[in-house]
């Protein structure tokens, strides 16, 4: 299941998404940002070369991609629900899995993730009454996934009971989600996806900008550590050269640079993600207090 | 056999993640540098064209090329510096150090700052700056403190301390 999605999304008729007026009229050009081994791959993205000198590149949310009455935009919307949410409902899923076995069997977490997406993403439209105003797409699947797996233990648990023929091994399978665990694990993967794709953007539009150097320092001395959880290379000769740096006061000038560009993105890609508008730093503030 | 760790346990294991992630997500991004980061910095900073972050160099002192004075360590080392650089730089260091954005590491800022100030009060006789004597000795010490410091301002900071 890991990198393939998915299916013929349900029509936006069946699903009754509260968007705002102004989300209703964004039904611009939908970007999908594939992520390497996820299998998605980008649908209607123009290269940013050619967007230059016309309108800056709309990319609907995911929540109004998912309400949009062209089939193509909902199978990029789905496309990116897993390009922004499947490692976290994995992690989430293999966490509960893990802790009765110790260990969880890759096979039984895809075949749990599938379940999940198809009874929660696909049927039981996930995006059903969901309002943006009120929470956080991603607080909203989390509750889901507390939802469900809490039901599968709960279902499993009966079921046993009912059995009197003796212990039944696939049924150890489940345990009692270990919620703060698992909550973790997915708002990690979350953190992780986020971050991943803030970094892809700045990588873009700097080499676009024909200003490598400026993402050079900052991916060398910043998001490489916290995306390989690595120590960051010293600040001495051969990173001077390898940055082309002139002075420290140029490294500084595009460590800043580098910073605003990190919040511009970082607030498109929650708000895409299904951050409320103007919500993007109570996102992050939530998450953060959620991994502790 | 040993069974490999999960992710999940090893990402709840490392708390450098976590640590970058709050400061680029609140936008509180700012580099950490470790004593060889520093140490890397002022040596770097002490080889920059003074052209390079003073553009105005050249106009106030268009001999600089002929002395052979092209860098802040040249600057630093010079027997009879030119006073218009040194309060230039001076300036340059002391807005660097006070500036949100600052073009350069506070502790370097003001490594680079005394050193004018020293350089100004060893070679020349002037005070280019308004602090007492016994503030500026304790600043010159604080420099001489800093394991990173450069060796080849230690004799200069030494001498102006007395």
């Amino acid at each position: 299941m890991t990198g393939t999605i998915i299916l013929n999304p349900p029509h936006p008729a069946a699903m009754r998404t509260r968007l705002r007026p102004a989300q209703r009229l964004g039904q611009g050009p939908v970007v999908v940002r594939a992520r390497p081994g996820t299998g998605v791959t980008p649908t209607s993205r123009k290269p940013m070369s050619q967007n230059r000198g016309s309108m800056p590149e709309t990319r609907l949310s995911l929540v109004e991609a998912m309400a949009n009455p062209s089939p193509e935009v909902r199978q990029a919307g789905l496309e990116r629900f897993a390009n922004d949410y499947q490692s976290g409902i994995r992690a989430y899923i293999a966490a509960c899995l893990a802790r009765s076995a110790g260990r969880a069997d890759p096979d039984k977490i895809d075949e749990v993730v599938q379940q999940f997406i198809l009874n929660r993403v696909l049927k039981n439209n996930l995006f059903d009454g969901f309002d943006p105003e009120k929470g956080s797409l991603r607080a909203r699947i989390l509750q889901m996934l507390k939802w469900e797996m809490g039901k599968s233990f709960r279902t499993r648990k009966v079921d046993r009971q009912r059995q009197s023929l003796g212990e039944d091994q696939s049924l150890d399978d489940f345990a009692e989600p270990a919620v703060d665990e698992a909550e973790r694990a997915f708002n990690r993967a979350f953190l992780r996806q986020v971050i991943e794709q803030v970094a892809a953007r700045m990588r873009e539009e700097f080499e676009t900008k024909n200003k490598p150097e400026v993402w050079l320092i900052f991916e060398r001395r910043l998001l490489r550590p916290i995306l390989d959880e690595a120590e960051p290379p010293a600040y001495d000769e051969a990173f001077v050269a390898e940055c082309g740096l002139k002075s420290p006061a140029e490294a500084a000038a595009r460590l800043v640079t580098a910073k605003r560009a990190f919040a511009r993105h970082k607030n498109d890609v929650l708000r895409e993600a299904g951050a409320s508008p103007g919500g993007e730093m109570q996102e992050v503030i939530e998450l953060l207090n959620a991994l502790g | 056999m040993t069974q490999p760790t999960p992710s999940f346990v090893r990402d709840r294991e490392s708390s450098g993640f976590l640590r970058l992630s709050r400061s680029v997500l609140l936008n509180e991004i700012d580099f950490e540098w470790s004593d060889t980061d520093l140490a890397g910095l002022l040596r770097h900073q002490l080889a920059t064209p003074l052209e390079n972050d003073l553009p105005n160099a050249k106009g106030l002192c268009p001999e600089l090329d002929g002395q052979g004075m092209t860098t802040f360590s040249d600057l630093f080392a010079a027997e009879q510096p030119p006073r218009e650089l040194l309060e230039l730089t001076r300036l340059y260091a002391k807005s660097a150090a006070i500036n949100r954005d600052r073009p350069l590491q506070r502790d370097v800022a003001l490594v680079l700052y005394f050193a004018a100030i020293a350089t100004g009060q060893t070679r020349l006789g002037l005070k280019l700056s308004s602090k007492s004597d016994a503030d500026l000795q304790r600043a010159y010490g604080w420099a001489l403190d800093r394991p990173w410091l450069a060796e080849s301002l230690v004799p200069l900071l030494v001498q102006a301390r007395g």
